[in-house]
């Protein structure tokens, strides 16, 4: 499949010397054409200079990226690509129809097709009741809806987003994550910078994780998000005989009131004997639930283990 | 297209902005004062004139002096954060990462602000043409050139108010801005300064000159209305010929545009 996005040894450098500051060093990176690609990383990781250095609003010191197959700030290339930005203040006496206008005529729409699109990207992002409503009336939310509207109004092919989700409310970010749904089921690639764990979690198809400048991990949901042997289980009438079993069998164990308790062990043959314990021990096993890791003990796992080294 | 879309959007955000709200005030403040001192037959301030056309262009020139200055002011403050608080409000990058070249956003925005502040001197200096005409029969066609001057001077604090913000935030930009006005202003200090001996105060005196010739195009507009100016007794020894400075002028805007456009073109917006 095609490379949407091609990034080689990428790095910006700010000052020069002792002073110099680094966000981004060496980045390399590819995501495919139709992938939903999340960049994860603490703050001042370089996920943001990353992406304005894409949009074209950062010029690189080092290094090379493609967007579509056109080199960054190839002016026509532009036209396929949607932005939006981390923060984003708008002109408050326009209408929000009236802004989106204007961001298609910046996109060379004519006047038909501004029309069809301004009216398709305020249903789209929930804001077409507020079509005619002045900006400086919307709530934080409503402008987050607004700058996603512009970003999607020429239907672009890559979709750069910077928090998106930052200011959204629940239904915001449902709606949000329809959309980019919807985008990618279109064939849009989308490269998503968040914060918010759980978004990514839902609609990335693989993630990069930056840490310090640097890309410390990439690869499938899947892959980062590994099964791990904790279970929650519900037991009556436990006796203290099964807990000391329990104890030396588990990794860590910590018991909760009325027979409930959380095991760490070490694969599926130590749950096998957990049930074997609690059964031969004459208590009744009323519930045991294996955890998934999240998304977000991954990555707290993966800057934690970046970190030590 | 773009181009054009950015000028319009500009010229329809600055008519809101409490600067050009407050600079519209003070000029229809302006407007119903002025013409009491243009009272028929050279009355009031213009008494003494001697006959109605002279009183007539007396009136018009001090009229448009001060509609020249009204309008540097109010073309300082329109454009004062136009670059440099877009770019840390983040409007810019919504701008930028359009499919055209940051030279077209540039120029766009520059061409916004240019377009509305001669539209606004055109309205009030025909405005004060009127009120004259009608009295004394002052002819249109020696006024229209002098006016064009006052246009002129307009766009380039325009341009120079937002080729400094480029660089530096809105507070800056009017203290740096206001500076260089004082100072190049000041015509007949400046004037001073020229015509001395030294080559040293020479050098200084056109230096001042030409880093902003709103002053000596002011001159030359004033002497188009048939008005001596106060500067005339002192000549300086000047670098380009007195009724040419407007060329200057032009390309002193042409010149600062292509400063910003080289700046912001590679220029880092986070």
């Amino acid at each position: 499949m095609r490379a949407a996005i091609e990034i080689e040894g990428l790095t910006k450098t700010y000052g020069a010397g002792s002073g110099s500051v680094t966000p981004v060093d060496g980045l390399s990176l590819t995501v495919a054409s139709g992938e939903i690609f999340g960049l994860l990383g603490p703050n001042g990781a370089g996920k943001t200079t990353t992406i304005k250095m894409l949009a074209g609003l950062v010029f690189p010191s080092s290094g090379s990226a493609s967007l579509l197959g056109n080199p960054v700030g190839h002016v026509q290339t532009r036209v396929r690509i949607g932005y939006l930005p981390e923060s984003i203040s708008m002109n408050t006496f326009m209408r929000a129809a009236e802004y989106l206008d204007f961001h298609a005529r910046l996109y060379g729409m004519g006047a038909a097709r501004r029309r069809q699109k301004v009216a398709d990207v305020l249903e789209q992002t929930g804001l077409k009741e507020s079509a005619e409503s002045r900006v400086r009336n919307f709530s934080r939310g409503m402008m987050q809806r607004m700058a996603l509207a512009q970003a999607i109004i020429n239907e672009p092919e890559l979709l750069l987003l910077d928090e998106p989700a930052s200011a959204l409310d629940p239904i915001g970010r449902r709606d949000l994550r329809d959309i980019i749904i919807r985008m990618r089921n279109r064939g849009t690639t989308v490269l998503i910078n968040s914060h918010l764990l759980s978004e990514v979690e839902m609609i990335c198809t693989r993630i990069g994780i930056m840490n310090r400048g640097r890309l410390i991990r990439i690869g499938e949901m899947g892959a980062i998000i590994r099964p791990v042997q904790v279970v929650d289980v519900k037991t009556d009438g436990l006796s203290a005989e099964a807990m000391a079993s329990i104890e030396e069998l588990a990794a860590k164990v910590d018991f909760l009131a009325g027979g409930s308790f959380t095991a760490m062990l070490g694969n599926d043959e130590e749950i096998a004997r957990l049930v074997e314990i609690i059964t031969t021990s004459g208590a009744v096993l009323r519930e045991l639930s294996p955890r998934n890791m999240t998304l977000e003990a991954a990555f707290l796992e993966e800057i934690a283990a970046a970190e030590r080294s | 297209m773009k181009t054009r879309a950015l000028a319009i959007y500009t010229v329809r955000h600055t008519l809101r902005s409490k600067s050009m709200i407050a600079g519209l005030a003070v000029s229809l403040l302006y407007l119903a004062v002025i013409p009491l001192l243009s009272t028929a037959g050279g009355g009031g301030a213009m008494a003494g004139a001697g006959d109605r056309g002279i009183a007539g262009a007396q009136f018009l020139n001090f009229a448009l002096g001060g509609l020249n200055l009204i309008g540097m002011f109010m073309a300082v403050f329109v454009s004062l954060g136009s670059v440099h608080d877009e770019i840390e409000r983040g409007m810019m990058a919504t701008l930028v990462t359009k499919p055209m070249r940051r030279s077209q956003v540039i120029i766009g925005r520059w061409a916004g602000y240019a377009l509305l502040m001669t539209g606004y001197v055109l309205i009030v200096g025909l405005s004060l043409w009127l009120t004259v005409a009608l009295d004394t029969g002052q002819p249109f066609w020696s006024y229209i050139p002098a006016l064009g001057l006052a246009c002129l001077n307009v766009v380039t604090m325009v341009t120079l108010t937002y080729a400094i913000s480029v660089f530096m935030p809105a507070t800056a930009n009017a203290i740096f801005a206001f500076l260089i006005f004082g100072v190049t202003a000041s015509l007949s200090l400046l004037n001073i300064a020229g015509a001395g001996d030294g080559i040293g105060m020479r050098i200084v005196g056109n230096l001042f000159r030409l880093s902003l010739p709103v002053g000596e195009v002011g001159d030359q507009m004033r002497r188009l209305l048939r008005f001596r100016p106060r500067t005339t007794p002192i000549t300086p020894a000047y670098l380009i010929p007195r009724g040419w400075s407007f060329l200057y002028e032009i390309v002193y805007i042409g010149a600062l545009l292509l400063l910003v456009v080289t700046v912001f073109g590679k220029r880092d917006l986070d």
